[in-house]
């Protein structure tokens, strides 16, 4: 049984590396997550139960594995790494009024801007496609929570990419 | 009537709602445009964010992430690590004009598809593989990772090459859309016999998303679609996939 789960997971490393890719905006910080995530799930194979969805129960782990690394390594940021340093900077792109050079740094620009937990939703269910009640079940949170929490976060992308559409638009509004 | 809330409104945009919910948000929709601004941007900005990252991390899997899961002495062989990346499809190169022609008469592709019952599209079908079809042409001809343009649309592509069990040199194929980024639509294994025929042995048809969500349809590959192939090429019992070197020979010599 374990040599089935090991496949499925291993079937899963292409949605789980785009996810952690996702959160982090690194690909190397996203492989070291999804590495020890792994790591952690097979610790706790016992812990899986057979018939529920591992790709649940894999998802909430890269997620925690993540935050973890967030919070126990504010100082990351400021590494000489070039895309900590570029995310560093890039935080609030409305005020930086930075204009990136292709979509999928203006689009990465806006999802870090989010708060985590605004992120991780959008990643579970726009990126992945993952239902609201599927994301619910990742997070362990009620399916209401996750459409509060995800429709805030749809308004401030699709704010954010707009402003970054037209970096004056909000003074010409004032 | 009830306000319609932003939760709401997204699960509209989603297209997630029951038919009864929906009519209802259609109604405020008629009559309030700054309701259907939001809708659109909700739409459009999902759309983008999804396709930001559809590319990213699309390459296999580093070999050292897979052998930390299923164990480095598991005797799996594993495939994975020598698929060749999928060109990008801008690189898929100029609508070969017979192709296009035989779009436009309707007559289809060639001998290797069957257009009949599946609504999906056209899959890679099994059997042998007739010597004047483009399939023909990718299987025998292209190295791995050289996309052969077969319409608008669609690319053959070879992603890696392998012997079975009895020996035979087999290939794994996809069939990949420009609509969808230029991921697979259809994956397939054939297999060269000694006279030079090749025959499909397996394949596989990957779900676009359905209809009501158009063109933001998103199946993401290496679920049910992969496992199925890996069973295939299992059943072959096939070897550890060529080195580029070792292919490229093959390809010169004639798959001598």
């Amino acid at each position: 049984m374990s040599e089935d789960v090991r496949r499925e997971m291993v079937a899963l490393l292409p949605r789980l590396r785009r996810f952690a890719y996702s959160l982090t905006g690194s690909m190397e910080e996203a492989d070291d997550v999804v590495q020890s995530a792994c790591a952690k799930a097979l610790d706790r194979l016992d812990q899986y139960r057979l018939g529920t969805r591992l790709d649940s129960w894999m998802f909430r782990i890269v997620q925690t594995t993540w935050l973890d690394q967030v919070r126990s390594a504010p100082a990351r940021t400021t590494a000489a790494d070039p895309d900590a340093l570029d995310r560093a900077v890039s935080i609030d792109p409305i005020e930086e009024r930075v204009v990136a050079r292709d979509a999928l740094a203006r689009i990465q620009r806006a999802l870090t801007g989010l708060p985590e937990e605004q992120r991780v939703l959008l990643s579970l269910v726009v990126i992945d496609g993952l239902s609201y009640a599927q994301a619910a079940e990742c997070l362990g949170i009620p399916t209401g929570t996750v459409m509060s929490r995800l429709s805030r976060a749809r308004r401030r992308l699709a704010d954010a990419i707009d402003e970054q559409k037209q970096p004056n638009a909000r003074g010409s509004k004032r | 009537m009830k306000e319609i809330n932003d939760e709401i409104l997204m699960a509209y945009a989603d297209d997630v709602l029951g038919a009864e919910e929906r009519s209802r948000v259609e109604a405020h929709l008629e009559a309030d445009p700054e309701l259907r601004d939001r809708v659109a941007r909700m739409q459009s900005s999902a759309k983008l964010l999804r396709e930001a990252y559809s590319p990213p991390m699309s390459e296999a899997p580093p070999q050292a992430m897979i052998d930390q899961i299923l164990g480095a002495d598991s005797g799996v062989v594993s495939l994975e690590r020598k698929r060749r990346k999928r060109p990008a499809w801008h690189q898929f190169g100029p609508v070969p004009i017979a192709a296009s022609v035989a779009l436009m008469v309707g007559l289809g592709l060639g001998a290797w598809f069957v257009a009949p019952t599946d609504e999906a599209g056209p899959q890679l079908a099994l059997g042998s593989v007739s010597q004047d079809s483009q399939l023909h042409q990718v299987l025998e001809t292209r190295a791995s990772g050289d996309a052969l343009r077969v319409n608008v649309e669609q690319a053959l592509v070879s992603v890696l090459t392998f012997r079975d069990g009895a020996g035979r040199p087999c290939r794994e194929v996809e069939l990949v859309s420009a609509e969808r980024s230029a991921q697979p639509v259809a994956l397939a294994i054939a297999c060269r016999d000694g006279g030079g025929a090749w025959t499909v042995e397996g394949s596989v048809q990957i779900a676009v998303g359905t209809a009501s969500k158009g063109d933001d349809g998103f199946a993401p590959v290496g679920g049910p679609a992969a496992k199925s192939l890996e069973a295939i090429i299992e059943a072959l019992g096939a070897g550890p996939s060529l080195s580029p070197d070792d292919e490229a020979k093959l390809l010169e010599n004639g798959w001598r």
